[in-house]
């Protein structure tokens, strides 16, 4: 701690006066948002806007929910929320499950072109799908998968970062447990699954919520591919939501819509917090 | 790379290593070759002819001064949601660290912004300066000023800007804190000893300290302006007006799929594939120390 | 019927040879402990009889059936790590229980099998606990309780105890001995230490830069050590090592000084001198100027030089003194008996 020495008196309320001001600057625009969510039309059309919710709360999220914007350019919140989740979850399990089995044949085996493989799944790491957009959506076009979850889901599991993170992980697991495997007699996937994947569980925890909120906040590749409103994910379906310049946007449903899009990884952040933290920031680094 | 310890046989691991392999070529290196491929062939989106155009795309590129101009918006955009979102995140870093109790409250406080899609954020924060319905642009017209980022280039560029700064803090955030909390106190306390108030201790001892967690930062944070505040523009000003706020990611997008300018969206796709390939070989050379092949 | 066969075993890591020919025969029921320095490929050694790593020539034999390219957990042996290596999400009963499940036993048995083991360990009431709730001591037991449950037909323990403290260890150096008596199971025991190895080794194997140096027991080995490198690894404060020239009736030593013995080699030899077979004697031809000594409770180690000379001796003089009492120069003389002669080209053993 920085400032042990230095703990009571004008710095000490300082401190916390900063950092309760950075608190209400991150907040204010949820606050607003969710006040917005909660009051009527014209309330917000006719500024200055109420900052204290109103009454509204349960039509504009019913409203929200059951009609999205009314079926003009997306569907309705609830059936986004069903893809957005699926997708995320999709995304979670499968960058997982092909960068664990992955990462573990690398490091556990000797086999022809493993260094080349390895440096065919380095070359991958931050590599955004943003910049291979275009051909991407080629592929998954040629393979029909527009407007699917696979479609959604696949290019976004393509990268190795998942790979490299486990792999790192697996080095640092003593090499006396492989042995004493060995010895008694494992096989390969007798150790992965009896041993690797149990030590494993908070790498995979962290891991999980991690991807599942990334796949959660996708926009750009879901905006490109999903021609479909029915198949919209929520992200990018509140944006749809919202009207160019000349129709009127329906800000209570757009906000309700926002807070149902923000809140499902917030309350995962919030209450997964240390597991969360752990993850990204052993993983990131 | 070399682990002591190892199973024999071949089979097993290939098939392991079968899926991602799969995955990884279908929906990874042959998009991005074919990127290349097209940035040297100028196809027609409707698949009826392609040329061989060598390196006129990039050529062309180079001389547009619309991607000359996206060029320099990026490197503004990027330079100023690095410096401030990272700048705040220290800040706050620094004071939530000095705190013996109640940090935890604060972590919980300032972390949760990273579960906000920057889309979303987006969406947050034009509705505050909606010109005609946001609450902030509402107040600046009662101080007599006409906020109007859709058709004011420094006011867009300055929103989107704010978006994709407060969408970040909380990740550099907990990176800081995390730093912070790792500097052993033995050396802040014998620096106290030896006399150094809290400035000069942070700016000869903390910050040094703090400089490989600064530098990974660094180089992600540009990547996050590169490329995942698509949705912060997208949202907020579709990259105008004009094209003041079409940092490069938003190009590639406008050309390629707007435009259906094939050939030029992906030889840009290839220089931004370029810049990032550079950032992560930097990240890895100077940070990942502990990787060894 | 002899338990476990190493012949002319080699082993290199690409080009680097580190064991050159290494031959035994273990009997049975024996405790063979593997002693040298770090890095004298006693653990390499350890791990090719384990099947952990492979053998570049030579053969081993365990049984009397040839086990070069069986894997380790055909070949019916067991291992105990010097980090216990215990799986740390499994419970002791679980850790003790995987090798027997893997090879398909009936539940009953393994529960037989695990608290007999238990029982013989003093880990019954821990059974449901995790490694990390454990002591040192106790996750070394449980280490062992995983190797006996196999009931194997050799024990493997790679410095098990190196990462106890010194008590713990002298505790469990009886309790591993005893048990193995117990069973009768064959044994290998690596270590650096080369107390424990003399106190519970039936025959040591001494090993020095990929060579065994010498094979015998205890006694042998102490009494009577093949080279000079065994002489002083074995015994401490180790052997002193002195440069000298016979004459077949005499030995001059580098300093001057005589010393009677009748011997059969003339020229440039090497003379051993045990510190404790040093006996003061103000008449004695060994003269030491005593720079430093260390009270150790019953006796005294003497540190210093040889009269007229830089050549470093050590000394044990039974009973304590203090620093009044410790005379700048101390004489002793030795039985012509407790010399050891080596040869200063080969460092090998002379007999008298």
């Amino acid at each position: 701690m920085s400032g042990m020495v230095e703990n009571k008196g004008l710095n000490y309320w300082l401190t916390h006066v900063g950092l309760i001001f950075g608190v209400l600057v991150l907040f204010f625009p949820l606050w607003l948002a969710f006040v917005a969510s909660t009051v009527t039309n014209s309330e917000v059309i006719h500024p200055p806007m109420p900052l204290w919710p109103g009454d509204q709360f349960f039509v504009n999220y019913g409203r929200a929910l059951i009609e999205g914007d009314s079926g003009q350019t997306s569907a309705s919140v609830a059936k986004m929320l069903l893809n957005t989740v699926t997708v995320a979850i999709g995304i979670a399990v499968g960058k997982i499950a092909i960068s664990f089995t992955s990462a573990f044949a690398i490091v556990y085996f000797r086999f022809p072109a493993r260094k080349f493989f390895f440096w065919l799944i380095f070359l991958t790491l931050m590599l955004p799908v943003e910049v291979r957009i275009l051909p991407t959506y080629e592929v998954v076009a040629g393979f029909g998968m527009l407007n699917t979850y696979s479609g959604l889901i696949f290019p976004l599991i393509a990268s190795a970062t998942a790979t490299f993170l486990f792999r790192q992980f697996f080095m640092t697991v003593p090499d006396e447990i492989v042995e004493a495997a060995r010895i008694d007699g494992a096989r390969p996937m007798q150790f992965f699954i009896d041993i690797l994947i149990p030590i494993s569980r908070t790498n995979l925890a962290a891991l999980f919520l991690i991807m599942f909120i990334y796949g959660w906040n996708q926009y750009l590749w879901p905006l490109l591919m999903t021609t479909d409103p029915s198949m919209n994910t929520i992200i990018m379906g509140v944006e749809q939501m919202i009207g160019g310049q000349d129709d009127v946007t329906p800000w209570p449903v757009v906000m309700a819509a926002s807070m149902m899009a923000m809140l499902p990884p917030i309350i995962i952040v919030i209450s997964m917090q240390k597991l969360f933290i752990r993850g990204l920031t052993d993983s990131d680094k | 790379m070399e682990k002591r310890v190892y199973f024999k046989g071949w089979f097993l691991p290939v098939l392991l290593i079968t899926p991602q392999l799969l995955i990884t070529i279908i929906f990874f290196f042959y998009p991005a070759g074919t990127a290349i491929w097209w940035s040297l062939f100028n196809p027609d989106p409707f698949g009826l002819s392609t040329k061989f155009v060598g390196f006129a795309n990039f050529d062309f590129l180079f001389a547009d001064s619309y991607y000359i101009e996206s060029f320099y918006t990026t490197a503004i955009f990027s330079s100023l949601v690095t410096f401030f979102s990272m700048g705040i995140a220290l800040y706050l870093a620094v004071l939530a660290d000095r705190l013996i109790k109640g940090a935890g409250i604060y972590k919980t406080l300032l972390i949760w912004p990273y579960a906000v899609a920057p889309a979303i954020a987006g969406i947050l924060w034009m509705f505050l300066f909606d010109t005609q319905t946001g609450l902030i642009s509402w107040y600046l017209g009662l101080l007599g000023y006409d906020w109007n980022h859709l058709l004011n280039d420094t006011e867009a560029m300055g929103l989107v800007i704010v978006a994709s700064t407060w969408s970040r803090v909380s990740y550099n955030f907990l990176f800081f804190l995390a730093g912070l909390q790792a500097i052993p106190r033995a050396i802040i306390e014998a620096a106290a000893i030896d006399g150094a108030r809290f400035w000069r201790r942070f700016w000869t001892i903390i910050f040094p300290l703090l400089s490989p967690i600064t530098f990974f930062l660094v180089v992600m944070n540009i990547v996050y302006a590169f490329f995942d505040t698509f949705g912060v523009i997208h949202t907020i000003t579709k990259g105008g007006p004009g094209q003041s706020t079409t940092i490069l990611v938003y190009k590639v997008y406008s050309d390629g799929f707007v435009g259906l300018d094939l050939g030029s969206s992906a030889a840009q796709s290839v220089i931004l594939l370029v810049i990032v390939g550079f950032l992560t070989i930097l990240q890895f050379k100077f940070v990942e120390k502990k990787v060894h092949y | 019927m002899a338990g476990l066969i190493l012949k002319n075993i080699k082993k290199s890591f690409g080009k680097v040879k580190v064991i050159h020919g290494i031959d035994l025969e273990v009997e049975d029921g024996e405790f063979i402990v593997i002693v040298g320095a770090s890095g004298c490929g006693k653990s390499t050694l350890l791990r090719m009889i384990a099947g952990l790593e492979n053998v570049t020539d030579g053969e081993i034999l365990i049984d009397n059936i040839k086990v070069n390219d069986k894997e380790p957990m055909d070949r019916n042996i067991a291992m105990v790590f010097q980090n216990y290596a215990l799986y740390p999400h499994m419970s002791v009963f679980k850790n003790m229980a995987y090798g027997l499940k893997i090879a398909g036993l009936p539940k009953a048995e393994i529960t037989e099998r695990v608290s007999q083991a238990a029982t013989m360990l003093e880990l019954d009431g821990l059974l449901d606990r995790k490694p990390r709730e454990l002591s040192g001591g106790q996750r070394q037991r449980v280490a062992m309780g995983r190797a006996i449950v196999r009931q194997p037909l050799v024990f493997l323990f790679d410095e098990p105890l190196s990462n106890l403290d010194a008590k713990l260890r002298i505790q469990m150096r009886l309790e591993i001995k005893s048990l193995q008596q117990r069973l009768g199971t064959t044994s290998l025991f690596v270590t650096h230490d080369q107390i424990e190895a003399m106190t519970m080794a039936d025959r040591m194997v001494v090993m020095n830069e990929g060579v065994a140096e010498q094979i015998g027991s205890p006694m042998d080995v102490f009494q009577k050590p093949e080279t000079v490198f065994v002489a002083q690894f074995i015994g401490s404060p180790a052997m002193n090592i002195i440069k000298a020239v016979s004459d077949k009736l005499s030995l001059k030593l580098e300093n001057g000084s005589s010393l009677k013995c009748l011997t059969q080699s003339n020229g440039d030899v090497l003379v051993g001198l045990r510190p404790e077979d040093l006996i003061p004697d103000k008449k004695g031809e060994i003269v030491m100027v005593v720079k430093l000594f260390e009270p150790i409770g019953a006796s005294t180690i003497l540190h210093g030089t040889l009269i007229n000379s830089d050549i470093k001796i050590v000394s044990v003089v039974q009973g304590l003194f203090s620093p009044k009492e410790m005379l700048s120069e101390m004489s002793f003389s030795i039985s012509p008996e407790a010399i050891h002669l080596f040869s200063r080209d080969t460092g090998k053993r002379i007999v008298n």
